[in-house]
């Protein structure tokens, strides 16, 4: 193992990584920190650059730009009360009261650093449970990995925002989506209507540029007005006090870590989750509870240490089991396909170099965020407000020129434009996208698995193999509670009602 | 429209999407169709659920949203307030009426002209229709944006560069 820690890191050694790193940070924190763009658009829009580069660069440009813009996401909550997405919602809570007292520099000081130290946190995690989950995966066989992706499909669902109906019918649309094409198991082809250009299904990225990016800025510009509400003032305090509270706060900053690597790695339970659950413990925790909402300086640094290690949890799965934990991974899943990066039982035998330069690169990210972060905190104080009108046209040039970039076809910019539309139409009627990003991710995975499992346990596997068959009842469990817990409620309800 | 029609339409529409679905899976061998059918008759089965939840007579459909709850309502008050307020829905729509009109217009222009053509005939436009520009600093900014995307695409990546469908129109005899 030490001699593939090393070759991770020589592989991150070449010019061309040490380029891309710093292309993604720096990428990764500009998108972060527009408001309306978030982590999914940056990685959609970086998808069609994946190709014909050295593994470890094209790696370190997806994760550096990924961990970067988690940051960005922080600083669009605290400065403009703007989560760059779900998952930053929590810092907005005292982050945004700590810009109007004057102490944003403070707050961004404390981010960075919390963010650094859970990120270290998840790297180390995800280095350390590499030699305990190997084993475990290699005694698995396709129909446990078949019941894996299922309730990683259903427990998406159930944890997923908005409707749980809502959520299994876009994780089935996805799943639909992605069987267009040839059927690689019988050689089929299926939903193609006599066009040659389904033949080869709808591409991922393809689907992602126009479900995130395209939507977004179709939601920017219905949206309207300023993107910003931005409150200036002068700075009462340093980045460098904000360093120390994270310092001084160590307990809370290493609670928190915990928290992030336990919901990156439970598939589903994405990180949107984790910030909010953070923020609860570190209020429930505090001694002084009543600051909290009012610019406590914890709130701010419990969602960004959980943030900051949910990314090295969230990696575990994804590479050991091909589960993505939600919507980012997918779309990493999906670049580590298009890369020839094929997660499994491989990916920690054979291929444990590249799980180590994922590690370094989760470090090295983590490093970079936090040190330009820093330097740049006290001038992102004083940010302009920022105007959608100009965004929303460059952007989205941007997004269809990098769709028929993928595979240089004009079809696919069609077909990116109407998964723009559909995506606004999800986001508006609350059809969760991740959720048919993951179904569509997840297709291939289930479709595979089962077949093989038929041809090698007989059509009967689902009862012959007795941790399959404990795995589906697992899954049946999961899947009922919350309708059997809202049912008795109701019911609960009702009889008090009656009385 | 009232929010509960809108629901009904997209629900219905996926209704007839599932179904649709389900019926091409039907000319499939069963190796081909072994999964696809019963994600169909799931995807149907969820969304009947949805369907009768969405208008049951309390008026409240089923709604198991652990992040709402974590968050103590903030989001989801925020969201309500967005979906209740009886003045924006028609406020709304000729916004989106307005943004699906952009994305078509940029399409056309790309199947037409080609993507780089496309996109500084867009950007202006857009700067222009917006009033975000005067009509020159809108044209010089639009310039500069399509050179950066060219120089990227075209030139970084080496992308074969799509001429639009007028192109043989441009070319010398």
């Amino acid at each position: 193992m030490l001699e593939a820690i090393v070759a991770g890191l020589a592989a991150l050694a070449t010019p061309q990584a040490v380029l891309f790193m710093l292309v993604g940070v720096s990428y990764g924190l500009v998108i972060g920190i527009l408001p309306g763009l978030g982590g999914i658009v940056a990685l959609a829009l970086l998808l069609p650059f994946t190709y014909g580069h050295e593994l470890a660069a094209t790696l370190a440009l997806l994760l550096g730009a990924h961990i970067a813009t988690i940051w960005g996401g922080s600083v669009t909550s605290i400065l403009f009360k703007v989560p760059g997405a779900a998952k930053s919602l929590a810092l907005v809570f005292d982050g945004h009261p700590m810009t109007r007292q004057g102490h944003a520099a403070r707050a961004l000081g404390a981010s960075a650093t919390a963010a650094l130290l859970g990120g270290l946190m998840g790297a180390v995690f995800l280095a350390f449970t590499i030699p305990i989950v190997r084993p475990v995966m290699l005694a698995l066989g396709p129909s446990e990995y078949l019941m894996m992706a299922l309730w990683g499909l259903t427990i998406i669902a159930t944890f997923s925002e908005g409707s749980l109906l809502k959520g299994l019918v876009a994780t089935c649309l996805g799943i639909m989506v992605a069987f267009v094409g040839m059927d690689p198991v019988s050689g089929t082809p299926r939903f193609w209507f006599g066009n040659v250009y389904l033949l080869d299904g709808i591409s991922f990225p393809v689907a992602m540029i126009g479900l995130f990016a395209v939507a977004e800025m179709m939601t920017l510009y219905v949206k309207g007005g300023a993107m910003v509400d931005r409150v200036g003032g002068e700075q009462r305090s340093t980045v460098l006090d904000g360093v120390k509270d994270a310092f001084r706060h160590w307990g809370l900053v290493l609670r928190s870590s915990l928290l992030g690597l336990w919901v990156g790695v439970l598939p589903g339970v994405g990180a949107s989750v984790g910030g909010i659950a953070a923020y609860a413990q570190a209020a429930q925790t505090s001694p002084t509870p009543e600051r909290f909402g009012k610019g406590a300086v914890e709130g701010v640094i419990a969602p960004d240490a959980t943030l900051g290690a949910n990314e090295g949890g969230g990696l575990m799965p994804t590479l050991a089991f091909g589960i993505p934990g939600g919507e980012s991974m997918a779309i990493l899943l999906v670049a580590f396909l298009a890369m020839g990066i094929v997660p499994g039982p491989r990916m920690l035998t054979s291929e444990l170099d590249l799980v180590f330069s994922m590690v370094w690169i989760v470090v090295i990210a983590n490093l970079l965020t936090a040190l330009i972060g820093l330097a740049i905190s006290s001038r992102l104080a004083r940010l302009p407000a920022l105007n959608p009108n100009v965004m929303i046209p460059l952007v989205l040039s941007v997004c269809l020129l990098g769709a028929f970039a993928t595979r240089g076809l004009i079809e696919d910019v069609v077909v990116a434009a109407a998964f723009g539309v559909v995506g606004y139409l999800m986001n508006k009627y609350q059809y969760s996208r991740a959720n048919f990003v993951i179904g569509m991710v997840l297709a291939e995975m289930i479709e595979r698995n089962l077949h093989i499992s038929l041809g090698l346990y007989g059509d009967f596997f689902l009862f012959t193999r007795p941790i399959t068959t404990a795995m589906l009842a697992f899954i049946v469990v999961t899947t009922a509670l919350p309708f059997v817990r809202r049912y008795r409620r109701s019911r609960a309800v009702a009889r008090g009602n009656g009385s | 429209m009232s929010r509960r029609t809108q629901e009904n339409l997209v629900a219905g529409l996926l209704v007839a999407l599932f179904a649709a679905y389900l019926f091409l899976t039907l000319s499939l061998g069963p190796n081909a169709r072994l999964v696809p059918v019963p994600i169909a008759l799931l995807g149907l089965g969820f969304l009947l659920i949805q369907i009768v939840s969405q208008n049951r007579s309390d008026g409240r459909e089923f709604q198991l949203d652990l992040f709402s709850s974590l968050t103590a309502g903030v989001a989801s008050n925020e969201e309500e307030k967005e979906q209740e307020s009886p003045g924006e829905a028609p406020a709304k729509f000729p916004r989106e009426l307005q943004a699906l009109g952009f994305l078509a217009a940029f399409i056309g222009l790309i199947l037409l002209l080609g993507p780089i053509v496309a996109v500084f005939l867009f950007t202006s436009a857009f700067f222009v229709v917006t009033r975000h520009f005067a009509p020159l600093k809108a044209v010089t900014v639009a310039a500069l944006c399509t050179l950066a995307l060219y120089l990227l695409f075209a030139v970084g990546l080496q992308l074969q560069m799509y001429y639009g469908v007028l192109a043989p129109l441009f070319e010398p005899r």
